[in-house]
């Protein structure tokens, strides 16, 4: 009898662990679902490919600034210097992108799911040897990082994101309000107003409206609102198809490169 | 016996909760039918929501932990 229950215990066991392994599920984080709601936009896409490009930069000059100060105290960093040189590889694979491509959306969540893991691994791999790192080094390193997050050094990209999102804003006030409401449109281009501000005006024009107006506005909006929702939602559902098998593919294909370069 | 019962028991109860937390489809039980009461902040509201923040930033996360 005792066999018998152990026996079926282990069976059971085992279905368990095999139905768990095929009911996983790939997992878009929250804030890619979110990003990704612009991206129906024409500018949405661009805006956000752009600013995936910055992040990685910002972290490349972080993961340089990381490797000199281990090269200082003759750390080997030739592991972290290889995961490094990955991230730059994706940070080519973001600027080669086509923001008007079907593909846009899946590439941008492919390709920031790429980029973060990355950093994860140059993450785990650099505190495994913090220690190794004296309280000088750490403050200096502390100041290159707030250096870098004051985006000093990405000027460029940082112009082009902002004279885009203000486009993009501009656009979006003018698919309300038409021709109207001139003046917020070029507060808005003018990045005089930030978002709450924009809510803010965009609240007292409709405040003054009928309230028939007022109906059409909320309808139409939210009905847009409800369909790019949609729109994301489905892409995101055929994102996660084959999801790890073209990651798989892609890290595969980097490595190959960087072994074929070295 | 009883520790074979007693396992058996816990890996239900674990499926079971795990099930539970998977029911998380937003129901809509305020009948309005997503209108809201002040039409004002509710159209200001979903036109916030396509306006983008110049200074966003996409968080990829740390290079190291200092």
């Amino acid at each position: 009898m005792k066999r018998i229950t152990s026996l079926a215990l282990v069976v059971f066991l085992v279905i368990s662990a095999v139905s768990f392994v095929l009911a996983e599920e790939t997992t878009i984080d929250e804030a890619t679902q979110k990003e990704v709601k612009v991206m129906d936009y024409p500018l949405g896409a661009e805006i956000r490919l752009l600013q995936l490009e910055k992040s990685i930069s910002k972290n490349i000059a972080k993961g340089e600034a990381v490797i000199e100060a281990f090269e200082t105290i003759g750390e080997d960093t030739s592991e972290l210097q290889f995961i490094l040189n990955e991230l730059k590889t994706i940070k080519e694979e973001v600027q080669a992108l086509d923001s008007e491509s079907e593909t846009a959306v899946q590439d941008f969540v492919d390709l920031k799911k790429d980029a973060r893991d990355t950093i994860k691994n140059f993450r785990d791999t650099a505190n495994e040897i913090k220690s190794s790192l004296d309280d000088e080094t750490l403050q200096a390193l502390r100041e290159s990082f707030r250096e870098i997050n004051e985006d000093k050094e990405f000027t460029e990209i940082k112009e082009r994101i902002r004279n885009k999102i203000r486009q993009h804003n501009t656009e979006r006030i003018r698919a309300i309000f038409g021709e109207n409401a001139e003046q917020l449109k070029e507060q808005v281009q003018n990045g005089e107003l930030n978002k709450e501000q924009i809510r803010k005006r965009v609240r007292e024009i409709i405040s003054q409206m009928t309230q028939e107006e007022k109906q059409g506005i909320f309808n139409e909006v939210r009905e847009k609102n409800l369909i790019n929702e949609n729109t994301a939602k489905n892409i995101l559902e055929k994102v996660k198809e084959n999801f790890n098998e073209r990651m798989t593919e892609r890290n595969t294909n980097r490595r190959e490169n960087q072994k074929g370069d070295s | 016996m009883k520790i074979a019962t007693i396992l058996l028991l816990i890996i239900l109860s674990t499926f079971f909760i795990a099930g539970c937390a998977q029911t998380d489809d937003y129901v809509d039980d305020t009948g309005d039918n997503g209108v809201p009461g002040d039409l004002d902040e509710g159209a200001s509201d979903e036109v916030g929501e396509n306006i983008l923040e110049e200074d966003e930033e996409l968080d990829l996360g740390d290079m190291i932990d200092i």
